[in-house]
């Protein structure tokens, strides 16, 4: 009877526990995920550009024959526009609403950190540098894209680097 | 006994390890799936239908665990299934989850009918020679194994008989198991010294030792190891070329059918299969032969 009770006790646990993380998740279909309108309250200009994989030397044939047609010609993955941005949204915050906008894929998981937009992940170049970065105001920051929070009038560009120095 | 336990155990070993070494620097789907199927139907074909079910009661959950965790860690891959917390779920990581715990499982299958084939003995045989002392503690430590766990079960059903675990107290239940074990443990060092004793007895280490052992070199050895090697490392300097590369991010590539890539599946598959195919063709002759009679 004893062992009975404390079987059912540990299963009713363990159901409460799949049960809180699963609702702790937010699930959503592919439609509402890039079903989003940048709205807000000031002007920001915003760029997404790959143009080192196509300058640098045998960046773009280094590349898997899957990911090929998936780079952009001109090497701008979202050319430079001024959008709308929320007060207190972060470089973080805004680039997600954009790829989800213009359905580019993104990762970011909960470290914050950038490895991929639009397919092209970090280290994928031979000598296993190269990765996202972005430059506020003509300057790389020295902040994570987190932690970085948008003024009126920003002008924010993420470029793709193969090599030291290269954006 | 099986065709496959009289080749001389080199042909074995080198046969085990080209296959298993093969798939395990492979990720393509071509080379998995004969693998897995390969190494399944031995290890059928060796071992019966029942251990082997058994031995899917771990492994179907493994497969599926697997498979299922992949997609919720990697978030590349250009066909989105669904969006959890903003990552999305995609079919290529489930794929390649389902790839990788199939590679897995194939090896593990492998593995079980390596060591069901190779007996210490045989471990003994081929090592013996390049480390006398390493083959001497490998054997001693492979038999102690099987007699410890004797040891304890005797010990075990003693201190039952005698009332020891007559209690429903948990803590009570545990002493009486670790005074079992403290029974065993020195068993085992009474065991070492009266061994090393038995064995200085009889001239341990006083000269050159030698070793007997029962297995012959057969002509049909010689025929099959060259075409052991010749099957692997055909397969592996395809594969070394690049000619078997595959990529499951961001879209997943179709299976190249270039002449050298299906040179290299084929070779691979005659290389898996050869061995299911030589227990099968033993028993069909073991079996004509019998019905002649």
């Amino acid at each position: 009877m004893k062992k009975l009770l404390i079987k059912i006790i540990v299963l009713i646990a363990i159901i409460l526990i799949n049960l809180s993380i699963f609702t702790a998740c937010d699930f959503k279909s592919v439609n509402d995920h890039y079903d989003i309108n940048l709205e807000g309250d000031f002007e920001v200009s915003f760029l997404i550009s790959c143009n080192t994989i196509l300058t640098t030397d045998g960046a773009f044939d280094n590349l898997s024959e899957s990911l090929q047609p998936l780079i952009p010609k001109d090497g701008l993955m979202f050319a430079k526009t001024t959008v709308l941005c929320e007060t207190y949204d972060s470089v973080l915050d805004m680039l997600k609403k954009i790829c989800a906008n213009q359905k580019l894929q993104l990762t970011a998981g909960s470290d914050n950190y950038v490895s991929s937009i639009g397919h092209l992940t970090e280290r994928l170049y031979f000598n296993n540098l190269g990765g996202w970065m972005y430059k506020v105001n003509g300057k790389l920051a020295d902040y994570g894209a987190a932690d970085y929070t948008l003024k009126v009038g920003d002008n924010v560009e993420w470029h793709y680097t193969c090599e030291p120095n290269d954006i | 006994m099986s065709r496959l336990e009289r080749y001389n155990p080199l042909v074995i070993f080198i046969y085990f390890m080209l296959a298993i070494f093969i798939v395990m620097f492979s990720m393509h789907p071509v080379i998995i799936c004969i693998s897995f199927i390969a190494s399944f139907a031995l290890s059928l074909k060796l071992e019966g239908v029942i251990k082997i079910a058994k031995s899917l009661i771990y492994i179907l959950p493994m497969i599926i665990i697997i498979t299922l965790t992949n997609p919720l860690f990697v978030h590349k891959g250009a066909t989105e299934l669904f969006f959890i917390n903003g990552n999305a779920i995609t079919l290529e990581a489930l794929i390649y989850g389902l790839a990788v715990s199939l590679k897995l499982s194939s090896i593990i299958y492998w593995f079980r009918v390596y060591s069901y084939i190779m007996t210490s003995d045989k471990v003994v045989y081929l090592f013996g020679k390049v480390s006398p002392r390493l083959s001497l503690v490998l054997s001693m430590s492979l038999r102690f194994v099987p007699l410890y766990v004797k040891k304890f079960r005797e010990a075990d059903d003693a201190t039952r008989a005698l009332g020891g675990y007559a209690t429903s107290n948990i803590k009570d239940k545990l002493l009486a198991k670790l005074h079992v074990f403290s029974i065993v443990f020195s068993i085992a060092i009474e065991g070492a010294i009266s061994t090393s004793d038995s064995m200085s007895a009889r001239g341990y280490g006083l000269g050159k030792r030698t070793n007997y052992h029962n297995f012959k070199w057969l002509w049909t050895d010689t025929i099959t190891i060259i075409v052991v090697i010749i099957l692997g490392v055909l397969t592996s300097v395809i594969m070394a070329l690049g000619y078997s590369d595959f990529d499951y991010y961001p879209l997943i590539d179709s299976i190249q059918s270039s002449a050298l890539s299906v040179v290299s599946y084929i070779s691979y598959l005659s290389l898996a299969v050869a061995a299911v195919a030589v227990e099968i063709k033993e028993g069909v002759t073991w079996h004509i032969l019998k019905s002649r009679i």
